[in-house]
């Protein structure tokens, strides 16, 4: 763990919807190369927080810093030519692309291409598009989804949807990953595979930020964790650090659903 | 840590319950089955296919002796190089534009002017430049459109349609050419080109070089950035594609195409008048990427042969009839009737072909192989089964192992049978009985695709919109619903879905208006609905995930269905949340007489919940039971809880 460094830094970001406080003056910090979690009910304010820092929302007060620069002006595509990739709670916008093509996608800012290119250079262009393929075949094969390259994303179980989407995100080769609620929607063994998946991007010193709702996936891979609520921070800290405070508890968790298979 | 492949792993079962997994066996060699048709033996013919086809028709087309066919393959060929243009702009980019006759008048006029100056005159320069210009006015009409999207754009694009008609008119009245500017013959090396064979050899090349250009530029990455842009331009840019760039460059560069193709077109009448380029010539070239098959390149082609020949065709009937009575009046207004039977067409395909002329050609060709050309079954597959689970092991069962015993109750809902087969031939439920007794919480358990949500929607009639057949026996209170549409269905059961349940835009009060019958009880002094009381006018779309499962649920409450189906209600919810919801099916079904068949991943919740439990696998039901026994095999743990600790 090497938190020498702050890869991103969050000040006072406010986010406001037609009147109602999405975000709440929320300030943290991530260290370079750890993985840092939000976890809160739902409504608080995650998934607002991560639009923003990925620049889909502008912020209304406040700053965000990617490696010591502001973006909270920037557009999305321009913040992942910085380095940071997200993934999203669904592929749904992506359905008809198959999982090759959609990992393609994902270095969008990295490939080199135009039309001109295409249309003129035909040879070059081909060859850049086969490089491309290669690359995208390789990141599958790291994550262990190769067999499934030829799909449409539509056919798949939605546990391979998630990973693919976190498939397409490294394939841009970012220094840090935003995720999006990875385990939502999955079965056990989904989620252990997704699991599997975050822990071998984590392992190549990629910084993390992952939002989720199962509190044993965020205690087994986070650092630190950020819980919100209603739009405000309520803490930071280890994992076990904030389990243990009551009002953490409350919020989140209320009490333990009384079951065990 | 299980190999990711254990996803579709079916473990051989150590306990008294059984797993099925044939019927998984049986989904995985339909997937093989489409993918091999794809792939196989098959992809030469596929690929050369359209070739054949496309030399056959330049052959019979340029080799015909009737000048007027000539005349009208040329006209066709450069429609389809316009119509390539357009498919690229709206069918892959998404980009709605009437902006294409504008733009082949912007390219036909820059030919008419050009040619004649001495210097500039020479063959290729006037395309070139036409093309050039084409793509500076593709650029000016792409800015307002990073603005605007899908019926606005189109307008935007209508502005530039009467701007070039008017800038025309005025140019030819400034001439005094009103009639058109005459256009000098197309001429190479000393070659004069007038209508003809010759001509139509050169515009069939200038086709194929458009299509194997602009098939480059759409299979490689500037393909998948327009695709990207045209699913969301949102997503797209937080995926990291500069929407701005792309949506520009797909302007500009079907806009030099279509310009291109607007100087042939000059070269070709060699006349370019300002009547020619009407709305109405603009509008045809929509309706040919309909009729073809919008975003297919062979599509475009089919549909402006199509909408190019049918006018002539027509003509060349009525001129058959007798000239007198019906006849001779088909044949004097046949020119507004070739306009009513463009609409007409546009319509029969928007009902019946919505994806248009190649598409349906694709899939009967497919339909046609598969059943004269049938793939190795099961027992190629078997070998083939990369799960690494011996199927030896396996037992498999065809009844369901039942645990507990079930009391005999009114039944309100019965499934007997039940098959849903989709159009690709994938079976999702295979043979599934259920049982839902009045005023009981019954639960379908199983993984993602095991068939639990495909059940609900069959019974809710949600089926009968889709490309799906639907076999066997579904009775609520006796009466048959299967085949029913949702509203008629809806009477007797109601869908909470998984997602899209809300109105986002709608308030609260008004989502319970829209659901309460004449004279039915408001749900707003209920002690259930508390939660949502204070919030009654603020839109649907703020509300947080629970509290929209509330509001479903107080919905389907005025209804007062005899069923109500409620798809996974835990996805995406904090346990508190679960929990509250949980709380108020069970308040709904104790106090409230309400009958429940719930679809859940999450199993801890609906065992919570559930007074019987059926377990889905690979379409198939493989136990039932009461909770509790259900509960005690680990058959579920590759399923269970999404809950805290």
């Amino acid at each position: 763990m090497n938190s020498g460094e702050e890869a991103l830094v969050v000040e006072d970001a406010v986010l406001r919807f037609r009147g109602i406080v999405a975000v709440d003056s929320v300030s943290f910090e991530v260290g370079a190369g750890t993985t840092f979690g939000v976890i809160g009910p739902n409504g608080a304010g995650k998934t607002a927080l991560l639009n923003c820092i990925s620049g889909i929302y502008r912020l209304d007060q406040g700053s965000i810093l990617l490696y010591g620069q502001q973006i909270q002006h920037h557009q999305p595509h321009r913040i992942t030519a910085l380095g940071l990739s997200r993934t999203f709670q669904s592929t749904e916008h992506f359905r008809e692309f198959t999982v090759r093509d959609y990992v393609m996608l994902g270095r969008a800012q990295q490939a080199r291409c135009s039309v001109l290119g295409s249309l003129l250079l035909w040879p070059i262009a081909e060859r850049a598009e086969r490089a491309e393929r290669q690359r995208a075949m390789a990141v599958l094969d790291r994550l262990g989804l190769v067999e499934f390259a030829t799909e449409r994303l539509s056919d798949l179980p939605y546990g391979v949807q998630k990973r693919v989407d976190i498939a397409r995100a490294v394939a841009a080769e970012p220094k840090i990953m935003l995720m999006d609620e990875p385990t939502s929607g999955t079965t056990t063994s989904e989620r252990d595979a997704v699991s599997h998946t975050i822990r071998t991007v984590a392992a190549t010193g990629v910084t993390i930020v992952v939002i989720d709702h199962d509190v044993d996936f965020v205690t087994r891979h986070c650092d630190r964790v950020l819980v919100v609520n209603y739009g405000r921070a309520i803490g930071v800290g280890t994992p076990k650090e904030m389990l243990g405070r009551p009002e953490v508890v409350e919020a989140f968790l209320g009490t333990p659903v009384g079951h065990s298979a | 840590m299980k190999s990711p492949r254990s996803i579709s792993v079916s473990r051989a079962p150590d306990h008294g319950l059984s797993v099925g997994s044939a019927g998984l066996l049986r989904q995985r060699v339909v997937t093989r089955h489409s993918v091999l048709l794809g792939n196989g033996g098959y992809r030469w013919a596929w690929a050369l296919a359209p070739w054949v086809l496309a030399a056959a028709a330049v052959l019979l087309f340029v080799g015909h002796e009737n000048a007027f066919v000539l005349l009208i393959t040329g006209t066709a060929v450069i429609y389809a190089m316009s119509a390539i243009g357009l498919t690229w702009l709206m069918g892959r980019a998404g980009l709605v534009s009437i902006g294409n006759g504008a733009i082949m008048a912007v390219g036909a006029y820059t030919t008419a002017i050009l040619a004649p100056k001495a210097g500039w005159g020479a063959f290729p320069i006037p395309l070139v430049i036409s093309g050039l210009f084409g793509a500076v006015v593709g650029l000016l009409i792409g800015i307002p459109a990073l603005r605007l999207r899908g019926i606005y754009l189109a307008l935007g694009t209508l502005a530039l349609q009467y701007i070039v008609v008017f800038a025309g008119s005025q140019y030819e009245s400034h001439t005094g050419d009103v009639s058109g500017i005459p256009v000098a013959a197309l001429s190479i090396a000393g070659h004069e080109f007038t209508y003809g064979r010759g001509f139509v050899f050169i515009l069939f090349g200038f086709l194929g070089l458009s299509i194997l250009l602009v098939r480059n530029v759409l299979r490689h990455a500037p393909g998948r950035m327009w695709h990207s842009i045209r699913e969301s331009e949102l997503a797209a840019s937080a995926v990291g594609v500069n929407v701005t760039r792309w949506k520009l460059s797909a302007f500009v560069g079907s806009s030099a195409l279509i310009a291109v193709s607007g100087s042939l077109f000059a070269y070709y009448t060699e006349i370019v008048s300002s009547e020619g380029f009407s709305l109405d010539f603009a509008i045809s070239f929509i309706v040919m990427i309909i009729i073809g098959g919008t975003g297919s390149i062979a599509g475009a082609i089919v549909g402006a042969v199509v909408v190019t020949i049918l006018p002539h065709l027509l003509t060349t009937l009525t001129n058959e009839l007798p000239s007198s009575g019906i006849g001779n009046w088909l044949h004097t207004n046949v020119f507004y009737l070739n306009n009513g039977l463009y609409g007409i067409l546009v319509l029969l395909f928007l009902l019946y072909q919505p994806d248009g002329i190649v598409p349906g050609l694709r899939r009967l060709a497919a339909g046609i192989l598969r059943r004269f050309a049938p793939l190795p079954q099961v027992g190629v597959e078997v070998a083939d089964n990369p799960v690494g689970a011996p199927p030896a092991d396996t037992p498999l069962v065809a009844r369901p192992a039942v645990n507990g015993h079930r009391p005999a109750h009114p039944s309100v809902l019965s499934v007997e049978n039940l098959t849903v087969t989709y159009r690709t031939g994938a079976r999702a439920v295979d043979g599934v009985s259920l049982r839902v007794d009045e005023n009981s919480i019954v639960a379908l358990l199983g993984r993602n695709g095991a068939g639990k949500t495909s059940t609900l929607r069959a019974i809710s009639g949600f089926m009968t919109s889709e490309q799906v057949r639907l076999k066997g026996r579904i009775t609520i209170d006796g009466r048959e619903v299967l085949g029913l549409p949702p509203v008629k269905a809806s009477e007797l059961a109601v869908l909470v879905a998984e997602r899209d349940k809300i109105f986002p835009n709608l308030t609260v009060a008004e989502h319970l208006r829209i659901a309460r019958p004449r004279g039915g009880e408001s749900v707003e002094n209920e002690e259930f609905f508390a939660g949502l009381r204070s919030r009654s006018h603020q839109s649907a779309g703020l509300l947080s995930g629970g509290e929209r499962q509330l509001l479903a649920l107080a919905m389907a409450w005025q209804l007062k269905p005899r069923l109500l189906l409620v798809d996974e209600f835990s996805l995406g919810l904090a346990p508190v949340m679960i929990r509250r919801v949980a709380e108020v099916i069970r308040q709904l079904r104790e106090e409230h007489g309400m009958t429940f068949l719930i679809v859940e991943q999450n199993a801890a919740a609906a065992l919570d919940l559930a007074d019987w439990v059926y377990v889905l696998e690979g379409g198939k039901v493989v136990a039932e039971g009461l909770p509790s026994e259900i509960g005690k095999h680990d058959l579920l743990l590759p399923m269970s809880a999404t809950t805290g600790p």
